[in-house]
């Protein structure tokens, strides 16, 4: 089925190309996940206690916002994959190039939305708390969102050409 | 007789419109041989873009086999057809599907790269297909800053550039003047083009005329 690592090279060079290329829709990107990052780490820092259960729900919270915007984002971008299929690009290419954007995307997210979140707690009381648990949950945000952003080019990229490009 | 390099045998396509199916082809039978152009004329909704995507693989018929190189691609499976396509088939989509905000050079790269080709012969490649639709001084423009014409030069210049044997071309001088017309069909006649099988569908008589056959479709009454 060409995955996973068929066209490897290939794959790198259409991500970071993607990421250029939409770079409006990245920037949108950008801003709310370090938006969200940014707000889990505040919340975080208020608690008195950030080892305990209370993080877990925000957590899942966190991840599952993270995963809607990188879902939406890899579906503004069909008319693209479709027109990569025709062109010669097989799924595995497709979905390892999704793959790498929406990972680069999530670590450059992640790594603003946390020094943005730390400063502020910084400023507001003090850097006190922060834990490893935290910073655990916003890197299993980002590439937990990122697979799921991938997995559903995968799914999607087995429709016929025709079919994508029409409902694009 | 040459021998037919795409065939078409009871080929069966409907879409479901509304809860109705639309039939578009019932028991279609098509011959292309190889080297020739040929053009397929009919009236809009008739079916000719479907017939195309058929043929390159994008769109599946519910009954009936297409061969492309005796190669049954109903049978593919979905990476090999993917590297099939790459190999022997070239599109030009009536709406161009370039990626606007990539440059004239990168579109026209992005099959070379799918094929895996090398750095080095990709910019050979790229230069030499843009030189021969006379868009070279457009290289580093973004597409979305080219008029219609330009565009589909570069759409000609991306399907040539794989050096594919088919070429299939979706209504190629739509949006066109008489001008660029011309230019387009002395690219399609030009060195680049020697020996490719060349399929364009179009329902205006200029491609007609410099076809060597062609295939009328007839609209089918609901």
């Amino acid at each position: 089925m060409g995955f996973p690592l068929k066209g490897f090279g290939a794959s790198l060079w259409l991500g970071l190309k993607c990421l250029r290329i939409a770079w409006l829709r990245v920037k949108l990107g950008i801003l709310v996940l370090s938006t969200i990052v940014a707000n889990f780490i505040l919340f975080a820092g208020f608690l008195s206690n950030p080892e305990g259960l209370t993080l877990i729900p925000t957590g899942i919270i966190m991840l599952v916002a993270y995963s809607a915007v990188m879902l939406h984002m890899v579906k503004w971008s069909a008319r693209d994959l479709a027109l990569f299929k025709a062109l010669g690009a097989d799924r595995g290419m497709l979905t390892l190039a999704v793959l790498t954007e929406l990972s680069i995307l999530g670590l450059l997210s992640s790594a603003l939305g946390m020094a943005g979140g730390l400063i502020l707690l910084f400023l507001l009381q003090g850097l006190k708390t922060f834990t490893l648990l935290t910073l655990g949950l916003v890197m299993l945000s980002t590439f937990l969102g990122a697979l799921l952003g991938a997995l559903s080019v995968w799914k999607d990229s087995r429709q016929p050409v025709a079919e994508i490009l029409a409902h694009a | 007789m040459p021998e037919p390099i795409i065939r078409l045998e009871h080929v069966e396509k409907a879409y479901n419109s509304q809860g109705k199916l639309l039939k578009v082809f019932e028991d279609l039978n098509l011959e292309v041989y190889r080297g020739e152009l040929l053009a397929i004329f009919g009236p809009t909704g008739c079916g000719k873009t479907t017939l195309l995507n058929l043929i390159a693989g994008f769109d599946k018929p519910q009954a009936g086999k297409i061969y492309v190189k005796n190669v049954e691609i109903g049978s593919l499976p979905e990476s090999r057809l993917a590297d099939f396509r790459r190999k022997h088939v070239g599109v030009v989509f009536q709406t161009d599907n370039l990626v606007p905000d990539m440059t004239v050079f990168e579109n026209v790269e992005l099959p070379l790269v799918f094929a895996g080709v090398g750095r080095a012969e990709r910019h050979r490649r790229v230069e030499e297909a843009l030189k021969a639709f006379w868009i070279s001084s457009y290289a580093d423009r973004k597409v979305s800053t080219l008029s219609v014409g330009e565009r589909r030069m570069v759409s000609l210049a991306r399907a040539v550039v794989t050096d594919p044997e088919i070429l299939l071309l979706d209504e190629p001088t739509d949006f066109l003047d008489a001008l660029t017309v011309d230019l387009m069909i002395s690219s399609l006649k030009g060195r680049l083009m020697r020996g490719k099988t060349l399929v364009a569908t179009t329902h205006r008589g200029r491609l007609v005329r410099v076809a060597e056959r062609v295939v009328r479709l007839k609209k089918r009454l609901p």
